[in-house]
């Protein structure tokens, strides 16, 4: 019965390593393509970072968006966010980033809505 | 004799991700001391290993600025870890240890999605594993 789960352990740790070096090899195929994914594509945030594709979406809204929305549209455009932990937890996380330096501004003063700094002139 | 200032050796997520540790927060409102200590080494120990990933990331993110966003806030959040572990109990509050544990455990959650964010934009295949490792 050891043996069997040793067995079974070792062979689901040598699948789980091909898929993370199959995953490496995808990612460069991805990235030796040149040019921009285009924004209407169901994977036009899958080279952008959180924080880039929140300002990409953001410029290309013209208009403040909430937590849940960015999360909503980031996932629409296939934004990696990894199995474990919750995507609202990761966006958040990256809009109070980007708002301590200063690249995104909260909209109302319950912190519910975030835009771009230039909006809050208007 | 070890060197003053150790050269960094942690260069890739694949190798902070091996060095590692685990640490879990225990839920029961009673904690040992002991169990303080072990979490406490622990966490300090990750928090070393993700300052050398930092150091060694941020000369080649300084022309990115959305890189530097994140390793930045990464840094913010690793000293607010670090603050938290130096703080020590109360005697007279009970339950002992709960209210240290409680914070602590708070900052290092605000710190591991930091870590999260820092993977996502380098090497997010490892998003998933360093999640666990930490």
């Amino acid at each position: 019965m050891r043996d069997r789960r040793e067995d079974v352990l070792s062979h689901l740790g040598a699948e789980y390593k091909d898929a993370l070096l199959f995953t490496v090899e995808l990612r460069r195929a991805i990235d030796s393509f040149s040019g921009d994914i285009p924004a209407d594509s169901p994977y036009r945030y899958l080279r952008q970072t959180v924080g880039d594709a929140i300002i990409s979406f953001l410029t290309r809204a013209d208009k403040p968006q909430s937590i849940p929305e960015l999360v909503d549209e980031l996932k629409a455009g296939n934004c990696l966010f990894g199995a474990i932990r919750s995507a609202e937890d990761i966006v958040r996380k990256a809009v109070a980033a980007y708002v301590r330096s200063k690249r995104l501004v909260w909209m109302d003063a319950g912190k519910t809505k975030v835009g771009l700094p230039a909006w809050k002139k208007r | 004799m070890d060197p003053i200032f150790p050269r960094i050796r942690i260069t890739s997520i694949p190798a902070a991700i091996e060095d590692l540790r685990p640490v879990h927060f225990p839920y029961e409102q009673y904690v040992s001391n002991l169990e303080l200590i072990v979490i406490k080494r622990d966490v300090r120990h990750n928090v070393d290993v993700l300052q050398q990933l930092v150091h060694h990331f941020l000369p080649a993110a300084s022309g990115s600025p959305s890189h530097l966003v994140i390793l930045n806030q990464l840094r913010r959040d690793l000293f607010e870890v670090r603050r938290e572990c130096g703080k020590v109990s109360v005697n007279f509050l009970r339950p002992r240890h709960r209210r240290i544990v409680n914070r602590l455990q708070k900052a290092y959650e605000e710190m591991r999605l930091s870590a999260i964010l820092v993977c996502q934009q380098t090497e997010p295949e490892y998003i998933d594993s360093l999640t666990v490792a930490l």
